[in-house]
């Protein structure tokens, strides 16, 4: 019952933030530099072309209206149309979805799967060479941009080697086995340089555990080092690591363009940019409202995690 | 033949080898209680971590500790864990920290069991809310149920008694199991220690910086000081004819319906001079 | 082990600073001369080679380290300038602001840094400036709850409460107590910063949305080099930023360890 008017108050928040980004971001379209109807028929067309289309498009309305109609269009997946290339936003969205959802729900999970016994093990053996070894290599993970290593992934095993293809995508539905290959490096390179990253937080969360006086209690209770470290430390070590792995994930929604532009992959990241190169308003609005939605939503799933994890906070006032 | 003996045990912390503990030598017997009393500081906790395997990594230990006819110094972790919780336990000072916040109190007790014996989960359910109901904990299965945070300090002190006696050990430690509880609590778990340790009949070492308490429940008493046991033997000879000056001391500022009011209270080092102690 | 974690991050991070500074008053050719010794190797007088376009690459590497410490050092600032006097304010007490300030970081803390750098290169033209600008708006959040966490806890010492009795105006409070002993801790986390602005930079850089081909910068470098035919012009800026990046990390890393007592003991 207090979970549910926790989890309550946290979804009235989120869907209150969602609202106020959306006209945060739709007043800030407006303010951007360059007439929409003079983007879409070129810096050639004539005063009058332009003011033709400007009415078509009831850009003459009041701010207000537009607002809603752009909101209420959103409800049932309508983001507009391109100015570019006239087709509907959504129908350029949905095929790079997949690509940035594949390239971020690989990559965190295995990251995660890396990083905790990476973190655990360095914890543990922190005053041993072998703990102090892969701190200092998740150091150097930590310090490599990610383009960089994807670029050195891709001229060794693509070039040089020639084990993988360097670049292109094919969705899973064509052929799961050329996707399987072209998703090896670009996955591959984020767990390596995510993965030292985590693996950092992991190792300070485990070393906080190891000090505190309920550690002492499983292991007085007959848990070895070890297993009493994962039985009764990663629950409380994943209270402060679940913040940071929301964060990453949301970063990685955008920061996953930086991969796709090594590789070639047509992500979500990659139509933000070009659009932006374009100056296409009407996918820019679609894709940035829609990447605060995602970034808003792990927001609120990360908090709904915590009252899960941490039974503290489920009663009373929250945190 | 002892059923813990501590010999020539010395504890080092660091790179510059700090000792905390200096050759200690002690025993128990099966089923007597030993008190430990010493100031803050003076090596208590450390000597119940070294019998316990529970000191850190960067600790030094020097000398043996024998239970029960094996040697725990150089025992591997996991036969030492097999040991721990189950033929010996520990209650520790803080209760509010001793138990895992993230897990219910119940799962956390059944959890003992688990490590040290097979058994069903409903068993272990009925053993766990059995001992919850010996050490006084009313409602045993609705306490099982909560999460550490939802009990008063008084209740989780006694949950951790209760994962301490568990599994009857023969040798339970008590660090100071009742300093952080209210004078009323303090009085009530101490008795409950007392009826519980009789009932099992399991040897006890009893670490307390408080004579009172170490009189009413220990026949058997040792001091500490600066890591050294400075003097060991029945409580009631100790404390009436203590034979070192630092326990001479300690006895008489224990004692402070001895001094009449108004009379300068006794210190310490009224009875010893510790610079000169250290030098011999 | 701890010592060695502040000796690597000074060597590492002061090696970059002394090249920037070298490179103020001598690089070996102009870095920004065009000429037609294209994609050359590593010979003399050309060191470390020539890019795409002929310029000298260890001439471009020395110049880019002052774009590198420029970029971290106005991201760190924007965001501290900011977000520390915000952080104190509301961690002071005020009630309403605080509230306010506590959403709106929350909003920002959560939007990627990169997808404000790509809005606001939408919006004024992509430039290291703009790049910048973004990254430490970015960190302004970090900055803000960093100081507001260590506000709260300073203001309940008992010192702070003698001074308010004594009736010491609340902005001398805050400049003359708060501030001093907050500085250690904001100091550890501008170094951290420091170095995310650096790479958040040669990412932007490396997708066009930073520095322009001509201006110098270690992400732009590995943007315009082809791994293919001349994988050193990539190689050689990607190691200049990881050891930028790694020098003010550990350097961060370091000071903490060396200004906690209780790491310091532990150890």
């Amino acid at each position: 019952m207090v979970v549910l008017r926790a989890a309550a108050r946290r979804l009235a928040v989120f869907l209150g933030t969602v609202l106020v980004a959306s006209l945060v971001i739709f007043l800030m379209m407006q303010a951007l530099p360059g007439d929409v109807a003079q983007v879409a028929l070129g810096m050639g067309a004539s005063p009058e072309k332009v003011e033709e289309l400007r009415q078509t498009w009831g850009l003459n309305r009041p701010l207000a209206v537009r607002y809603f109609e752009w909101l209420g269009g959103m409800l049932h997946f309508d983001f507009g149309s391109s100015l570019v290339k006239g087709q509907p936003v959504v129908d350029q969205i949905r095929p790079r979805l997949g690509v940035t959802a594949w390239l971020v729900g690989l990559s965190i999970p295995l990251s995660l799967l890396v990083a905790i016994p990476m973190g655990l093990t360095s914890a543990m053996l922190r005053r041993r060479a072998s703990g102090a070894l892969i701190n200092a290599l998740s150091h150097v993970g930590l310090a490599l941009p990610v383009f960089f290593l994807g670029a050195v992934a891709s001229m060794v095993f693509a070039v040089k080697l020639q084990w993988l293809p360097a670049n292109g995508y094919r969705s899973f539905a064509q052929s799961p086995g050329e996707w399987a290959l072209r998703m090896i490096l670009p996955v591959g390179t984020l767990v390596i340089v995510q993965s030292c990253f985590l693996a950092r937080y992991v190792r300070t969360g485990f070393i906080d555990v190891l000090s505190e006086d309920y550690y002492r209690t499983a292991r007085a209770s007959g848990w070895t080092k070890w297993r009493g470290l994962i039985r009764h430390g990663m629950r409380n070590m994943a209270t402060s690591l679940v913040t940071v792995v929301g964060l990453q994930v949301s970063s990685l929604l955008v920061g996953a363009v930086l991969i796709e532009q090594v590789f070639v992959l047509p992500g979500l990241g990659s139509l933000l940019v070009q659009s932006v190169g374009s100056r296409d308003l009407m996918v820019v609005q679609a894709v940035v409202m829609l990447l605060v939605f995602a970034v808003l939503a792990i927001n609120f799933l990360v908090d709904l995690l915590y009252l899960w994890i941490d039974p503290r906070l489920r009663r009373g006032k929250t945190a | 033949m002892s059923l813990l003996s501590i010999t020539d045990l010395s504890v080092e912390f660091g790179h510059n080898r700090t000792r905390v503990l200096d050759q200690a030598c002690l025993s128990v017997e099966p089923g007597q209680r030993l008190g430990l009393v010493g100031a803050s500081g003076s090596g208590k906790t450390v000597l119940a971590s070294a019998v316990m395997g529970l000191l850190p990594d960067n600790a030094y230990v020097m000398g043996s500790v024998v239970f029960q006819d094996q040697e725990l110094t150089t025992m591997r972790d996991k036969e030492f864990s097999a040991l721990r919780g189950q033929k010996m336990s520990m209650v520790f000072q803080e209760p509010m920290t001793a138990l895992d916040p993230t897990m219910k109190v119940g799962r956390q007790a059944g959890e003992l069991i688990g490590l040290h014996q097979q058994t069903s989960p409903k068993a272990t359910r009925t053993r766990v809310e059995e001992i919850f109901d010996q050490v006084g904990l009313s409602h045993a299965s609705r306490i099982a149920e909560a999460y550490p945070h939802e009990l008063s300090g008084g209740q989780r002190q006694r949950v951790v008694i209760a994962m301490a006696l568990v599994n009857n050990p023969d040798l339970i430690i008590c660090d100071e199991p009742t300093t952080a509880l209210d004078a009323t609590v303090q009085a009530k778990v101490l008795t409950l220690l007392d009826e519980e340790l009789s009932r099992v009949n399991a040897a006890c070492l009893f670490i307390s910086h408080d004579l009172g308490l170490v009189s009413r429940l220990c026949e058997d008493v040792a001091v500490i000081y600066a890591g050294r046991i400075v003097e060991t033997g029945p409580t009631a000879k100790v404390f009436h004819d203590p034979q070192h000056p630092y326990t001479a001391g300690l006895v008489a500022t224990a004692n402070i319906d001895a001094v009449t009011p108004g009379e300068r209270l006794p210190v310490i080092e009224d009875f010893f001079d510790p610079s000169q102690e250290v030098r011999s | 082990m701890k010592k060695l974690t502040l000796i690597v991050g000074l060597v590492c991070s002061g090696f970059v600073v002394l090249v920037a500074l070298v490179s103020l008053v001598w690089t070996p050719f102009d870095p920004t001369k065009v000429s037609t010794h294209r994609y050359g190797g590593l010979s003399w007088p050309h060191i470390l080679g020539t890019d795409g376009l002929g310029m000298d690459t260890a001439s471009r590497l020395m110049t880019g380290a002052q774009t590198t410490l420029l970029v971290g050092i106005l991201a760190v600032g924007i965001a501290a300038v900011i977000g520390v006097p915000l952080g104190i304010y509301v961690g002071m007490g005020h009630k309403m602001l605080g509230e306010v300030v506590a959403r709106a970081s929350d909003i920002l803390y959560a939007l990627p840094a990169l997808l404000l750098a790509i809005l606001l290169a939408a919006a004024v033209g992509a430039s290291v400036m703009t790049a910048t600008v973004a990254i430490g708006i970015a960190t302004i959040p970090i900055f803000q709850r960093m100081a507001r966490a260590a506000t709260l806890t300073v203001m309940s010492q008992d010192y702070i409460l003698a001074a308010e009795v004594a009736g010491t105006p609340r902005f001398i409070i805050a400049l003359r107590h708060i501030l001093p002993n907050i500085a250690p801790l904001l100091g550890v986390q501008a170094a951290a910063s420091f170095s995310m602005a650096i790479l958040a930079e040669a990412g932007l850089a490396y997708l066009g949305l930073s520095a322009p081909q001509a201006v110098p910068a270690w992400g732009r470098m590995l943007r315009d080099a082809d791994i293919y035919t001349a994988p050193g012009q990539a190689v050689i800026p990607g190691i200049a930023i990881a050891v930028a990046v790694m020098g003010f990390n550990l350097l961060g890393d370091g000071v903490r360890d060396y200004l906690d007592p209780r790491l310091r003991e532990v150890r």
